[in-house]
């Protein structure tokens, strides 16, 4: 027993570190430092007078700054003013044609958009933030164009770059430190006096409260010391510069800030909620009971937990990524740049899709959700239809001891299921090729006209069908044929000698036995067919004018040719919905588990 | 064990002292333009030791949409090969590096004219051209002495020989694919977007020359059904197709035993404008989550100096876009490069904004139904509102 408590204890202290780092996270601190930049062919000579100093040998951080402005002045003769504040460096300059250069109107239009996305007041403040990101940290080139006398200097203020790691902050980590401790107490306690465990719950609680409402208001990121540190370099700074120059303007300093609070913002609302959802799992019980099944039974764990770790990759993770961005607007637009930041920020979250897809109903319309799901429907039926009806068929022929050859048959008869089904989708479409067709070739030899098959709605839906049908029946053959030969053969006697028919023997001997071995392969036959991508786009291609999509066809073409993939993964969702009740709905009916094992 | 571990850290302070950085480029080449670029790469890792080039080829088909889903998540490639027609929608994923950072002269007069243009997106440059891609007529000089000029020349020799009881055909391109109508719309004068990047795929140019690709099939019967690009291939190797409309990849298909020659596309007799394909600017472009940038871009550069740019012209036979190439006498002697060269200048850039994936679907609609038969009219305007509604959905 003496052991288990200490895995709990490591257990614990290794969930609280780590929380306590994704929280520092937030506090996501942003230090400054700098290095001189270069955008577009004004920058070129910055950067070769740069690299130039810093080649030879007296290189020296404080002659590197005069240096720099020297040589600045001698290439670029339009520069007006160069100033240093605090090791950065702002250089003005009256060139409109390289104003007009260095700040496109699209940066500009483009920050505007954002602005206004952003839901600011006075988007038309005019600042550009040119951001690249490197891998740790970002580079910032801000430029403020200001007008003097109508006519605009451009100040640039060059790059930042900006590093981006996360220290714990001293009052965050008190509260953790806090924290810490009350989790030991609750722990010592716990074993001695359980009605207290509810009290430090509670108290646990009210703390976790008040260090989220801390989090959220911003006055505790000003204390920060980095935070301000910044803020007071940037601003005072280019005021400051500003005055020098004698332009007589001010220079607002919400933009930078904007740019750094929105990210944490973000962080802060996703740690919270991490948070949140930590502190359920202890008050609950449920860490507590986690770890100690995870303890007793540590070996079995251990077994399983490459496997485990191999599913949540493979499939719990995509599943839950798939649901997330069902519900968000994520596209070709906002597609790219920072994935967390976009899932973190709960605004990007709501029902727009599902609304969009389920509003209009409209059956005339091929592009139209209840159109395609109708097609899906009727699709999934008559395939299943013509698979079960021949699948059965071709087994009970099968089956009949009488026939000779029938190792042979079964052979070739599940050859349709063995090829790979992209290779039958391409010599299907082929044969229904108008002119170099085989199908085309048998009608005219039996004297018809021949048919284009994929100009038509129908024609379409047959050639489609024909070939998902070839594809198919082999499978529920040998399920059926598996079932068949399973079938005692006194039953057949009992049911002779008591007089009935073939047929009465069929109904009543051979399908209610089929029957246990057929329902889940209709089932998963249904959801096969239902999805069944491959032969409708190798086939039909979903055309004539998308009159032969299916629901899984549509979501791939939103998702891969039009980049919405907010949209597809909703569609996705919808159809998922609609095969999971199905499956719900037929195993609760047929109870198709149940059947196979009684 | 004191000897092997010595041996172990020797082995390390080696292999950290002559470390080569590794820079890998993504292609989708086949046949002979893989050949080249293996050779392209072979020298360029002879030539210095610092950087090892790796090229690894992926399918043309999952190219574009491994490097989407790739890349973002840092697994992609430092530099990939590809068309200039995606720019726009990476650049906004934030998948290309912008190479104004990199550059440090003007190079644009290094190439032909009209490849470095498509290269760039809102200002910036994302690629250094390779090599052009435009469509162009190939025909069978077994079966037609003369190319046609204009294009009654061309319907009437299709005609001459098409007989469509032995399969034969005078003229067979994918007429039922947007790229390859591209030629005739734009000959007409129509564009896919206006100055302001809105689509007009409804204008009365293109209204026209949908109408002109349905008589072509329809009215003159100079056409097989249903053309795929196997049919294509199938029939210019069987010399049953006297002319076919295809790109400089279709080299590579077209049997040996086979005869071919190319003539640029015939001027459109009802406007007097030769026909004007969508031309594509393949380059090189670095990806955002590069590791080694300026590693990367020493290799872009190399990519389009004089000598690589040779190598892939002669032994990969492709349209280079470096200019010099063409001055080389093998180049100018050649009977295709300089044909292509000459297209190019017939061709327009296909439109590299993030819009244009939106108008290929609803667009491809359209001409098979017009192909088929359909009022082009009713057709293409149907199809302007389909692309308004996504794009709008998109949130463009």
């Amino acid at each position: 027993m003496v052991r288990h408590k200490y895995w709990r204890i490591i257990a614990i202290i290794v969930i609280v570190v780590l929380f306590a780092l994704l929280l520092g996270k937030l506090f996501n601190n942003t230090k400054a430092k700098l290095q001189v930049l270069y955008t577009g062919d004004f920058a070129y000579y910055i950067s070769k007078a740069i690299a130039e100093i810093q080649q030879s040998a007296s290189y020296d951080d404080s002659i590197e700054i005069n240096k720099i402005i020297k040589q600045i002045e001698e290439l670029y003769p339009d520069i007006t003013d160069i100033a240093v504040i605090k090791g950065r460096y702002f250089i003005a300059h009256t060139n409109q044609e390289l104003i007009d250069k260095k700040i496109p109107k699209v940066i500009f239009d483009t920050q505007r958009e954002l602005k206004k996305k952003a839901g600011e007041t006075d988007p038309e403040k005019p600042y550009v933030i040119w951001k690249k990101s490197e891998e740790n940290y970002n580079l910032y080139n801000i430029y403020f164009p200001v007008e003097i006398n109508d006519k605009i200097v451009e100040i640039v203020f060059l790059e930042t770059r900006v590093q981006t790691f996360c220290p714990i902050n001293i009052s965050a980590l008190f509260i953790y430190l806090i924290f810490l401790i009350l989790i030991f107490v609750l722990i010592a306690l716990d074993r001695f006096i359980p009605k207290f465990k509810f009290l430090i719950g509670s108290v646990l609680f009210i703390l976790t409260i008040i260090l989220i409402v801390n989090i959220i208001d911003s006055k505790l990121q000003v204390n920060l010391n980095e935070w301000n540190l910044k803020k007071d370099i940037t601003f005072t700074g280019l005021q400051e510069h500003l005055t020098q120059l004698n332009v007589g303007v001010s220079v607002d300093s919400e933009p930078l800030t904007l740019q750094i609070e929105e990210s944490t913002k973000t962080w802060k609302f996703t740690l919270s909620f991490i948070g949140v959802l930590f502190m359920i799992f202890i008050f609950t019980g449920a860490m507590e009971n986690f770890f100690e099944t995870i303890i007793k039974h540590r070996l079995a764990y251990a077994y399983i937990l490459p496997a485990m770790f191999g599913v949540f990759l493979l499939v719990f993770f995509p599943f839950i990524y798939g649901i997330l961005i069902g519900f968000t607007d994520y596209n070709l637009t906002n597609f790219g740049g920072d994935l967390i930041e976009y899932f973190s920020n709960f605004k990007n979250y709501g029902f727009n899709n599902f609304y969009n897809i389920l509003k209009v109903i409209n059956f005339k319309d091929y592009s139209n959700f209840y159109f395609t799901l109708a097609h899906t429907v009727l699709w999934t039926v008559l395939n299943l239809v013509f698979h079960i009806s021949i699948g059965v068929g071709l087994a009970l022929l099968l089956n009949d001891v009488r026939l000779r050859g029938r190792t042979a048959f079964r052979i070739l008869l599940i050859l349709p299921w063995a090829i790979p089904n992209y290779i039958t989708a391409l010599i299907w479409r082929g044969m229904f090729h108008k002119q170099f067709g085989a199908v085309n070739g048998l009608l005219e030899l039996l004297g018809f006209e021949p048919i284009s098959w994929f100009t038509q709605p129908g024609t379409a839906f047959m050639t489609n069908l024909a070939t998902n049908v070839w594809l198919g029946f082999p499978f529920m053959m040998i399920i059926a044929l598996g079932a068949l030969q399973s079938i005692p053969k006194e039953l057949y006697e009992a049911s002779a000698i008591d007089g009935s028919t073939k047929w009465q023997t069929f109904w009543n001997v051979t399908v209610p036995l089929l029957r246990p071995a057929m329902v889940p392969a209709i089932i998963l036959g249904t959801i096969w067919t239902f999805n069944q991508f491959n032969v409708i786009y190798l086939v039909s291609g979903g055309g004539p004018d998308g009159s032969t999509e299916l629901l899984i066809t549509d979501a791939y073409k939103l998702a891969f040719e039009q980049y919405r993939y907010g949209y597809a993964a909703a569609y996705c969702i919808i159809i998922f919905v609609v095969l999971l009740s199905y499956g719900v709905f037929t195993s609760k009916i047929t109870r198709a588990t149940k059947g196979a094992y009684e | 064990m004191k000897k092997f571990l010595f041996i172990m850290l020797f082995t390390l302070i080696f292999s950290i002292l002559f470390a080569q950085i590794e820079i890998v480029l993504w292609h989708s080449y086949r046949g002979g333009e893989k050949a080249a670029l293996k050779k392209v790469v072979k020298n360029f890792n002879e030539s210095q030791q610092e950087i090892k080039l790796k090229a690894l080829m992926t399918p043309f088909d999952a190219f574009p949409d491994k490097i989407t889903a790739a890349i973002p998540l840092g697994k992609g490639p430092d530099l990939f090969i590809f068309a200039h027609d995606r720019i726009g929608g990476w650049v906004e994923a934030d998948i290309l590096e912008s190479l104004d950072f990199y550059l440090e002269e003007d190079i644009s007069g290094q190439f032909v004219d009209g490849a470095y243009e498509p290269m760039i997106y809102k200002e910036s440059l994302y690629g250094l051209p390779m090599s052009l891609k435009s469509i162009i007529l190939f025909y069978n000089p077994n079966i037609i002495k003369t190319p046609p000029q204009t294009t009654d020349e061309m319907i009437a020799l299709a005609k001459e020989h098409t007989n469509e009881e032995n399969n034969e055909y005078g003229l067979v391109y994918e007429n039922a694919n947007y790229y390859y109508n591209a030629c005739w719309m734009q000959g007409f004068g129509g564009r896919v977007f206006d100055e302001n990047d809105n689509p007009i795929v409804n204008s009365e140019e293109c209204v026209r020359s949908f109408q002109f690709a349905q008589d072509l099939y329809l009215k003159e019967k100079i056409l097989p059904p249903e053309v795929s690009n196997v049919l294509v291939t199938t029939l210019f190797n069987e010399q049953k197709a006297a002319m076919v409309i295809t790109g400089p990849w279709f080299r590579g298909e077209i049997a040996e035993d086979v005869p071919y020659e190319i003539e640029i596309l015939p001027i459109i007799s009802e406007v007097g404008n030769r026909a004007t394909p969508f031309m594509s600017s393949e380059g090189v472009m670095m990806s955002t989550k590069s590791e080694h940038k300026d590693e990367a871009f020493e290799v872009m550069k190399y990519l389009i100096s004089d000598k690589p740019a040779l190598i892939m012209a002669l032994e990969g036979k492709q349209p280079v876009a470096n200019k010099n190439v063409y001055d080389n006498p093998d180049v100018a002697n050649d009977k295709y490069l300089p044909k292509f060269k000459e297209q190019i200048e017939y061709s327009k850039p296909m439109p590299s904004i993030p819009q244009m994936t939106f108008v290929w679907s609803p667009a491809s609609t359209a001409i098979q139904a017009v192909i088929n038969g359909k009022d082009p009219k009713a057709v293409l305007d149907k199809a302007q509102d389909t692309i308004i509604k996504n794009l709008k959905a998109a949130g463009f």
